[in-house]
């Protein structure tokens, strides 16, 4: 069902021989879009992206030693979202989640489906939100959402599991 | 698998917004150039501040000490400012001279009065 291509292994085979653009050409759509999915807001994740690969042009040394730069650019985007987070007010002020939305005519249900999906993710807290996110949207295993959120695999599936447990609560 | 995982993997499949990602990087290497350019400014600044701090300042310059010599004191006498004074009318007096021993003749202003006093 996910794109295999999304896994750590095939994200970034090698970094070290990369340039900043290589870099931001493969790797820009999976930061863009795990930032969009944690913030809601295309311009936030833009600018997330922005520091995302700020961040990595200036450890780009480092990150070319590194096994895997793409866990790296992960975390990094994952934290500066959390960051932005914690700094905004609470995401239930803000975020409005009718629970039965009208929807313009021509949208099809299933894209309305998917809006508020999209939506309703916000209302998460953030780590809930992060490991469903890099694991169910971005494809990642388990432990590997694990390594990056710095909390063990247990921890994310239970967290995932609590996800889905009030997603499914508040679509229904 | 429900209708939420299906609906999840539907999800991570979206397109983000058109344009979103084309911004990215010219803008990341836009403020890349900027740092940089900020970068060098502070790097010449602190250049040059090192170079005004470290570069040799001249020694004082010791003075050849200035020979002591007393000078003579000029050989020449003031003279003291002549403040005119201011004259005065001078009256004659009568001129006393003894005559004959035992007589004192005394002149006056006028020629034709001549005093004799016996003594």
């Amino acid at each position: 069902m996910l794109d295999s291509t999304l896994s750590l292994d095939a994200v970034m085979p090698v970094a070290g021989k990369l340039s900043l653009d290589d870099w931001i050409e493969r790797h820009q759509k999976m930061v863009f879009r795990t930032a969009w999915r944690m913030l809601g807001s295309a311009a936030d994740a833009e600018d997330v992206t922005q520091d995302v690969f700020l961040k990595a042009h200036a450890r780009m040394g480092d990150l070319s030693g590194q096994e895997n730069p793409a866990a790296w650019l992960y975390r990094v985007t994952v934290n500066q979202c959390l960051d932005l987070i914690r700094r905004r007010r609470p995401v239930e002020e803000w975020v409005e989640v009718p629970a039965t939305e009208a929807s313009p005519e021509k949208r099809a249900e299933r894209q309305e489906a998917l809006d508020r999906l999209a939506r309703l993710l916000l209302r998460l807290p953030p780590q809930e939100r992060a490991a469903l996110i890099l694991r169910d949207l971005e494809g990642l295993t388990s432990r590997e959402a694990g390594q990056i959120l710095g909390v063990s695999e247990e921890t994310v599936r239970t967290a995932i599991f609590r996800a889905k447990e009030k997603l499914r609560q508040w679509m229904t | 698998m429900d209708d939420l995982d299906l609906l999840l993997g539907e999800l991570s499949r979206e397109a983000p917004p058109a344009g979103s990602l084309a911004q990215v990087g010219p803008r990341v290497r836009a403020r890349l150039r900027q740092r940089a350019v900020t970068r060098y400014f502070l790097a010449a600044a602190a250049m040059l501040a090192t170079l005004i701090l470290a570069w040799p300042r001249p020694e004082p310059v010791a003075w050849p000490g200035v020979p002591e010599f007393a000078m003579p004191a000029p050989d020449f006498a003031l003279s003291k400012s002549v403040v005119p004074v201011p004259s005065r009318s001078r009256v004659e007096r009568p001129k006393a001279a003894i005559v004959g021993g035992d007589k004192l003749k005394l002149t006056t202003n006028d020629p034709k009065v001549v005093i004799y006093w016996s003594l």
